[in-house]
């Protein structure tokens, strides 16, 4: 399907990513790595990393309702691929973002500004493997 | 205070990826798709 070109707000909201990345840099000296905030959540070694993890995470949850709120709309959610596919797409990019030491927020947002020479790798190659993935399966085998 | 600041980070985060679309799976996938649908907006 196609989707709307939106320069404006997808700028704009690349803003407010990095922004806040860097509040937590600022604030608690941590890299915002969304995977792996989630997955530290689940798997907490600790009470206190938990904590913060957890609080991260419910901004993360509020943000498209306060968005609703103030708006009357919510974000455009589109899915066109298979439940099947979502789930297999997720197990691989869980691998690899552990494999990779971070996932596209950790090495893309925080990894390539601090100059990160594996988010210098880490980024190019999981941006090539993604177009070359998409091609093959909708332009090839044509799903 | 810890908490509040993660939470607010959190909340600033949330949205962004809401507001730059990539929160929609399909306009992610058009970002990717070079040869079909393309999307550029996300490089921004």
């Amino acid at each position: 399907m196609v989707t709307v070109f939106t320069p404006i707000s997808s700028f704009g909201g690349g803003l407010a990513i990095g922004l806040g990345a860097v509040l937590l840099m600022l604030s608690l000296g941590r890299i915002l790595g969304a995977t792996g905030i989630l997955s530290g959540t689940i798997f907490a070694e600790d009470r206190e990393e938990l904590k913060w993890r957890a609080a991260m995470i419910l901004g993360m949850i509020a943000a498209p309702i306060l968005i609703f709120l103030f708006t009357g709309k919510m974000p455009d959610v589109n899915v066109p691929i298979s439940p099947f596919m979502i789930v297999l797409g997720g197990v691989i990019v869980g691998f690899g973002a552990s494999l990779g030491s971070g996932c596209t927020s950790g090495h893309g947002v925080c990894g390539l500004s601090r100059l990160s020479v594996r988010s210098l790798v880490a980024v190019p190659t999981f941006m090539a493997t993604g177009v070359i993935t998409l091609y093959i399966i909708r332009h090839v085998v044509g799903a | 205070m810890k908490l509040l600041s993660a939470l607010i980070s959190g909340l600033v985060f949330g949205i962004g990826i809401s507001i730059s679309g990539m929160m929609d799976p399909a306009k992610v996938l058009n970002f990717f798709d070079i040869a079909g649908t393309w999307d550029p907006s996300l490089a921004l």
